[in-house]
């Protein structure tokens, strides 16, 4: 139960985050599960955690297919994936949660672009072109993509999307796209304008142009999908996209892999293959994702209860519990994300670089990590993961656990301990408050420890426990001085928002003029090699000067029979972006 | 009868909306919104944030706010639910009565057990039977759920595979007539055997506490001694007297047969209020706790006055004015 207090948390700030994470991933170097070689859970115990080596994608096969239950060998054209929750919000426009995601994601349509495994975007129901001055994108659809009902997928179709997340009575989740400098998304949005200036269709051809370059655009984008004007376009009128919002999905006319033909509320949801998919008919003629008591995925699957379930607490229990079932495949692969803890840098104590370094150079993450996920995590060292094309391990200092390093940086920074042990400087103590949510897996070990480790160097630290809307709202206003916090990334690596000045997300009130304009320039650059090159100046930045302390990467554990076939999954492309790929025996 | 029956349905008015004001005051003072429980940790600019704080009315004083949800609540409009953009009507209507078919199965074999066994237990006090029901109801009390709702789960579906694990329905099969009803009454075993133990126990220990306290009345006693069968004595005599505080029990049972098992539910998951209640905190859906909460207390008031007209059906002394 406890991983899903952690996902469940990082589900929020992944919902609202970030955005169409990887829809309908295309090209992966897709992993059969019964052609992967069987790897002993236990065989990298030995090694510490804090290696990269822990983090590698690795398939633990099953051994006896001959056990798979009866109930999942009688289900004939139907896959049963399992899930922790559904809210019946499956218009990917207004899905927020990553449960759902497996219902909207194959639902709602495909989009212009999909992103390979390291997270760069490639061609999807679109190839794309960005202008030598990075201001003009333009799309051209491939030939002959249908809806689910036979009708052609048109160009004007994609801007209608466009025009919903614009539109001023929209409240999804997705970024308005004046925020990444569309031309005429503003005066759309507050009516000034009949359509979005900034938008030109031509034929099998869209056009966008900003106003100014910003490297994240393609990512939004790319990640359009269509909404078919016969269909739906009276459905979006300007000032009032209700129509779209509270349209029932069931039977939705598509462009994606499948279509959605009953939802029992809070119970299951089915689908159906669409034939017309653009990467071809799906394998599997039916798909149903089913409610799965949190905490009890294994037993889903070892009682066959459901065929796959992708949310399985990944530590050596779970594994052995699959191990044992001898028909369940699990493939384990880093979580896309990292948990992380935020400093108030409004608070005078975290002003100085030296006394942030020292502080985690108090906290001993390695033995965290392995306490709460054993093997299955690892120590985690800047906001990008090792997944990503634009991953750096060079300058970037490690921060192992060292008390006597920041016994001595406290010093440095003018801190002594006073008759009582107790740190002062100035005449104050060093004293603050960590704010967590109760029930998390990694505060509920890493507070005792950080406590009595700071303790030792004389600072005195309190733990407060509040619920997330409350943790949120002291994120939001700042008034707190410590807290945890995780979330999962997308393919866009632009994170400015939290680090920058000003930042709509830097809840850390941090501010640094020299990461202020790295972050500007790499939002400027569309060339792989040079954005790569000032993403590691990002990175070495954030690693030395310590805004907030990034602490692990865990990760996922998908568990499925031996009915499926053709599994592939990847952290850029999970399985509700692979579903069309699955076979059944 | 009638003019009593009236004047409380017309006192439910008034205390209705002295509860509607006390919790809508509660739920708004909790810190953060739904938005920030939706959005919060998003990049999505602070102006957009704002916008649709706007578009639920969230940016007006919590007067206004009360005042709109009165009007609209006294037109039958309960709102929109934000965690499943739905009306919160309609988000009752899906998962009450799922709540309600666990639960009034489980509160009809409750009284079924309890009633027959309190009784006994009160007239053969201390004996063999009386100790052991009276051990068995301590451990159904003192139980916790969560842990015999995993423990029947864990024996009867995933090691003997006797029963369904969790859910209302077997996916991937189509069914109908006869096998529908079959297949949601297997699904049912489970959480109703862990709502009944629990419960049991203290409905039992609560009939066999009013029959002691009627059983050694002289009026028994005279009974017995003109020469009436024990168990004319028993069932017609000293349970009618009895009645009065089980009908208690029976009605302060109402609004729990709809307001759902957080715990049962969620293990097996069982698609219930009760759950839904909860994540509508964690989620600030204000609309949808104002809703079910005055239902809750509808029902609460609505059960008390069932037992006060009950209590004039078991005892003709009581008399409602």
């Amino acid at each position: 139960m406890k991983k899903r207090k952690i996902t469940g948390f990082a589900s929020f700030a992944l919902a609202a985050c970030l955005l169409l994470s990887s829809c309908n991933g295309g090209s992966t170097a897709s992993k059969a599960a019964n052609s992967a070689p069987a790897s002993s859970a236990s065989s990298d115990a030995s090694s510490a955690a804090g290696t990269q080596a822990d983090s590698e994608e690795k398939m633990i096969a099953a051994t006896d297919p001959s056990k798979l239950p009866a109930a999942a060998s009688g289900r004939k054209d139907t896959l049963v994936v399992g899930c922790a929750d559904l809210s019946g919000i499956f218009n990917q426009l207004y899905a927020s949660s990553a449960d759902d995601w497996h219902v909207s994601v194959p639902i709602s349509g495909a989009q212009l672009l999909d992103n390979d495994d390291k997270g760069e975007m490639i061609p999807g129901t679109a190839t794309y072109k960005v202008s030598d001055d990075g201001l003009t994108y333009t799309f051209t659809l491939k030939d002959g993509d249908k809806y689910s009902d036979g009708s052609p997928v048109k160009a004007e179709d994609y801007v209608n999307s466009v025009k919903v997340i614009c539109d001023k009575s929209y409240d999804g989740p997705l970024s308005p796209l004046y925020n990444y400098n569309l031309v005429g998304a503003q005066d759309y949005h507050d009516g000034k304008a009949k359509d979005i200036s900034g938008i030109k269709v031509d034929g099998n051809k869209i056009e966008f142009k900003l106003s100014a370059p910003n490297a994240s655009a393609i990512y939004q984008l790319g990640t359009i999908i269509p909404i078919s004007t016969a269909k739906y376009g009276s459905l979006i009128k300007q000032g009032d996209v209700s129509g779209i919002k509270n349209l029932s999905m069931i039977n939705y006319v598509t462009n994606g892999s499948y279509t959605l033909t009953d939802y029992k509320a809070g119970q299951s949801a089915t689908m159906k293959a669409n034939p017309n998919y653009y990467k071809g008919a799906p394998k599997i003629p039916n798909i149903i994702v089913k409610v799965v008591a949190e905490g009890e995925e294994m037993q889903a699957v070892t009682t066959g209860n459901v065929d796959i379930d992708d949310e399985v607490t990944c530590n050596d229990d779970q594994v052995a519990i699959g191990q044992q079932a001898g028909f369940v495949n699990m493939w384990v692969q880093p979580t896309l994300g990292y948990g992380w803890v935020g400093l108030n840098h409004k608070n005078d104590l975290f002003k100085d670089q030296k006394v942030r370094q020292a502080l985690l150079y108090a906290l001993d993450r390695k033995s965290l990590v392995n306490s709460v996920y054993g093997q299955y995590a690892h120590v985690q060292n800047i906001n990008q993961t090792a997944q990503s094309w634009l991953y750096t391990e060079d300058g970037i200092n490690t921060y192992d656990y060292d008390l006597k390093k920041a016994a001595s940086l406290l010093q440095e920074a003018g801190w002594t301990k006073d008759a009582n042990g107790s740190l002062t400087k100035d005449g104050k103590p060093f004293k603050f408050t960590f704010s967590a949510t109760k029930g998390n897996a990694v505060t509920d070990v890493m507070l005792p420890m950080m406590i009595d480790a700071y303790k030792q160097l004389g600072i005195n630290m309190q733990a407060e426990y509040v619920d997330w809307p409350t943790l949120q709202q002291k994120f939001e206003k700042q008034t707190y001085d410590m807290a945890f916090m995780a979330w999962g990334l997308t393919p866009d690596p632009d994170d400015s928002y939290v680090y920058c000045t000003g930042g709509s997300e830097n809840y850390l009130a941090y501010s640094n003029p020299e990461l202020d304009k790295a972050y500007k320039t790499a939002l400027t650059l569309t060339d792989d090699n040079q954005r790569k090159a000032q993403y590691a100046k990002v990175y070495q930045i954030i690693n030395n000067d310590l805004p907030n302390f990034i602490i692990y990467q865990r990760s996922d554990c998908v568990a499925f029979n031996t009915r499926i076939k053709n599994f592939a999954c990847a952290p850029y492309n999970l399985i509700y972006n692979q579903y069309y790929k699955y076979e059944l025996q | 009868m009638k003019t009593y029956v009236t004047r409380r349905l017309l006192i439910l008015i008034p205390i209705l909306i002295g509860v509607s004001i006390i919790v809508f005051l509660l739920i708004a003072s909790i810190p953060g919104d739904a938005i920030d429980a939706k959005f919060g940790a998003s990049r999505l600019p602070a102006e957009k944030i704002a916008e649709m704080k706007a578009l639920l009315g969230l940016n007006q004083p919590v007067g206004v706010r009360y005042l709109n949800w009165l009007k609209n609540a006294l037109h039958g409009n309960l709102g929109i639910s934000t965690q499943y953009n739905l009306p919160v009507a309609t988000v009752i209507h899906d998962f009450i009565w799922n709540s309600f078919l666990l639960a009034i199965v489980s509160f009809v074999l409750e009284l079924l057990i309890a009633i027959p066994v309190g009784v006994l237990s009160a007239t053969k006090i201390h004996s063999f039977f009386d100790n052991l029901f009276t051990v068995l109801a301590f451990a159904g009390i003192s139980l916790p759920s969560f842990f015999l709702a995993l423990l029947l789960q864990k024996g009867f579906a995933v090691d003997w595979k006797m029963l369904p694990m969790d859910g209302m329905h077997t996916v991937g099969v189509t069914l109908a007539g006869g096998a529908y009803l079959m297949d949601i009454l297997s699904h049912m075993i489970l959480p109703v055997i862990c709502l009944t133990t629990i419960s049991v126990g203290g409905a039992m220990r609560f009939v066999r506490t009013s029959m002691l306290d009627v059983i050694n009345q002289d009026y028994i006693r005279t009974a017995r001694s003109k020469g009436l069968p024990e168990r004319i004595v028993i069932y017609r005599h000293a349970l009618k007297n009895a009645a009065i505080p089980i009908i208690t029990y029976i009605g302060n049972s109402l609004p729990g047969l709809f307001s759902g098992a957080l715990i049962t539910e969620t293990v097996f998951a069982w698609p219930g209020i009760g759950k839904i209640f909860l994540e509508s905190i964690a989620k600030r859906d204000y609309l949808f706790m104002m809703g079910y909460v005055m239902l809750v207390a509808l029902l609460t008031m609505l059960g008390n006055l069932l037992a006060d007209i009950l209590y004039s059906v078991a005892d003709p002394r009581i008399r409602l004015k």
